[in-house]
């Protein structure tokens, strides 16, 4: 059964994703206010789902699992590390789609909107993940110490939302979706962005999966390169 | 536990007042950055007024990098790291007593800070007043924030920026919305339980976590 | 009794082992001395039974807890240390250093003037560990192991930079220990100036 699932993950996820191009881009009909824009609603809210949700919340669980002493090991560490990493392209991708989406409406490629801000802030703080992760050696200090850095970080996404909303509606409640920006969505593009989102989900799956394949046959040779040095080191005090 | 971090703190506050970094370096630096402000921002007196509670976050939040930094100085010193982390000290206690002492090393800078402020943009001095207990709980939120991210980036200290300015972030905006709303007029009380949920979540996170990140 | 067993230890720095293989068991009331050349592992050895440092390959246990599992890093809270470094903080005396020491460890203070005699700093006890030369500074850790009292004692090179006088105090309060039934384990180039029966073991390349 594993096997079986584990196998048809890479095709699922690349026939999801094709089936999503090809509806998103040539059967579901252009939007009336927004016209082909609108196509970006079948990327841009299973982008930001998948880079604010189901990676950070898998970083999350996955860290807090390598942190308490019963269910500590090196796989939760890796599946941490693999999720956020694919995290920080999604927030990418999140922000540059938001970007484009928000454009024509704006005028400017930049704004203080609140979800663009706050996914913003968020984007820096998986970065600070990565970059801890590269500035510890020892791989028991590093995942120690990034597994509670990725809870604290889960910790300010309220925090982070909370504050830019505030310090925005003094100002504006503008987000991507204005009220008169609303798009009606119905039949084929309900459909198609219903299937957006499990093929973003599934893209994930995939990425997380190879990612942690990576890792785990980097720590393979790291017990082949321990085994070689422990031979060279005993031959050279029998000499 | 209290007892022990109270103990702790006075250590740190001994140690800080007998080195007298905070006096002669980080104190100078931090007013010279307020006269360097009103320095760039030109000399026109009401773009001042207006920009006065920005411009003190910003510096307040570059001087406190600078104090955090230096919470685990002593400890990182040539011959403590060792010695100290063989004593084995309650991880909780020992975050708390680092907090409660980087908090009162923000308190003195911030006091010169908010008074060069005060004077170089014509702030009026009760606007000031009712000002201090928002800034005095910002503070205690940059503490308990700061004390757990100067952990994690021991060893590395050009990583602190990197992790605590965007977890720092909504301190900023709580704080400049703070002291806009009581200069200009505006909505505070949901600014202060943004700043009292953010010293207390960091609080609980410090006290369960902060052994788990001095282990290593 | 039985205070401490490795059993075919290895611990590496990055993918090289500093330990590759040590097996050895360690007995209360007995005074053991590592001795071999410089990078033979013996601080690597002594980090290993502080737990300090993690398991690569292998077991152990010491003072009944796990090296392998989280427990380990409650072993240094019972170990007395004596390491290259001396005092805890440079800017506090010797006395608030041993204060803050005995306090953080729930150890009774009562007893710091006795051994800050014992150790011969009493006329120094109120300087700040900072002015005090490099022997004087590692007699802060002599004190700090006598207020201490652990059962298993680790010294790294206690004899370095310490004078004759110093030498023969610290044999005293090693044989001392060893007769009240500590295990103590002593890394030296030197050969211990011992006052009780020595088991040496011999380490190079990172092995027994």
């Amino acid at each position: 059964m594993k096997p079986l699932l584990s196998r048809a993950l890479g095709p699922s996820a690349l026939v999801a994703t094709v089936a999503t191009i090809v509806l998103g881009l040539f059967v579901t009909p252009p939007d009336v206010v927004q016209g082909e824009l609108a196509r970006l609603l079948y990327v841009h809210p299973a982008v930001a789902w998948v880079a604010l949700y189901l990676s950070l919340g898998t970083a999350t669980v996955a860290s807090a699992l390598y942190l308490w002493p019963r269910t500590r090991s090196m796989v939760a560490d890796r599946v941490a590390e693999a999720a956020m990493e694919v995290s920080v392209v999604f927030v990418a991708l999140t922000l540059v789609t938001g970007s484009i989406w928000g454009r024509p409406a704006w005028g400017v490629w930049w704004v203080w909107d609140a979800r663009l801000t706050s996914t913003a802030v968020l984007g820096i703080l998986t970065l600070g993940y990565l970059a801890l992760r590269r500035a510890n050696d020892d791989p028991l200090v590093r995942a120690r110490r990034s597994a509670v850095l990725a809870l604290v970080s889960a910790a300010n996404v309220p925090i982070v939302h909370f504050s830019v909303l505030w310090w925005k509606t003094l100002h504006q409640g503008a987000t991507v979706f204005t009220e008169n920006r609303d798009i009606t969505v119905h039949g084929s593009m309900a459909w198609t962005l219903l299937l957006s989102f499990i093929a973003f989900s599934l893209d994930f799956g995939w990425l997380v999966r190879a990612r942690y394949r990576i890792a785990t046959s980097l720590s393979t040779n790291f017990d082949r390169e321990l085994d070689v040095a422990l031979a060279t080191r005993r031959t050279e005090d029998a000499s | 536990m209290i007892r022990l971090a109270l103990f702790i703190a006075r250590k740190e506050l001994r140690i800080e007042w007998r080195s007298r970094v905070l006096v002669w370096q980080v104190l100078p630096f931090s007013v010279m950055a307020m006269v360097i402000a009103g320095l760039a921002i030109g000399p026109d007196e009401s773009t001042g007024r207006r920009l006065a509670p920005g411009l003190m976050y910003l510096i307040i939040t570059l001087v406190a990098l600078q104090v955090i930094g230096r919470s685990h100085a002593a400890d990182d010193a040539r011959d403590t790291a060792v010695s100290v982390a063989m004593l084995g000290i309650d991880g909780g206690a020992n975050y708390l007593g680092k907090v409660f002492a980087l908090f009162a090393h923000l308190v003195v800078v911030t006091s010169a800070l908010v008074t060069v402020d005060a004077v170089v943009f014509h702030l009026r001095f009760e606007e000031v007043l009712r000002g201090i207990p928002f800034i005095a709980l910002s503070l205690a939120a940059i503490a308990s924030a700061g004390v757990l991210y100067a952990a994690l980036t021991r060893g590395s200290a050009s990583l602190l920026p990197v992790l605590a300015l965007p977890a720092l972030a909504p301190v900023v905006m709580a704080g400049e919305r703070t002291l806009t709303a009581i200069f200009h007029g505006g909505v505070v009380s949901r600014w202060v339980v943004l700043l009292a949920v953010i010293t207390a979540v960091y609080g609980a996170l410090g006290v369960l976590l902060y052994g788990a990140v001095e282990e290593s | 009794m039985s205070l401490a067993s490795l059993h075919d230890a290895v611990v590496t720095a990055q993918s090289f082992p500093l330990l590759t293989g040590v097996t050895a068991t360690f007995e209360a009331g007995q005074l053991y001395s590592i001795t071999g050349p410089n990078g033979a592992g013996k601080t690597s050895l002594l980090r290993l039974l502080a737990g300090l440092v993690p398991l690569a390959r292998g077991s152990g246990t010491v003072l009944g807890r796990d090296l392998l599992s989280p427990q380990r890093r409650e072993i240094r809270r019972h170990v007395g240390w004596l390491g290259h470094e001396g005092p805890f903080y440079d800017e506090l005396t010797v006395r608030e250093n041993l204060a803050f020491a005995a306090r953080v460890s729930n150890i009774d203070s009562h007893g710091i003037d006795a051994v800050i005699a014992t150790v011969g700093l009493s006329s120094r006890a109120d300087l700040r560990a900072k002015h005090l030369s490099a022997g004087q500074r590692r007699r802060i850790g002599m004190a700090w192991l006598l207020l201490r009292r652990a059962e298993l004692w680790l010294l790294d090179e206690p004899y370095a930079s310490l004078d004759g006088s110093a030498r023969s105090l610290f044999d005293d309060i090693v044989a001392q220990a060893t007769v009240a039934g500590s295990c103590v384990v002593v890394t030296s180039h030197d050969a211990l100036g011992a006052k009780v029966p020595v088991n040496s073991l011999a380490l190079r390349g990172g092995s027994l």
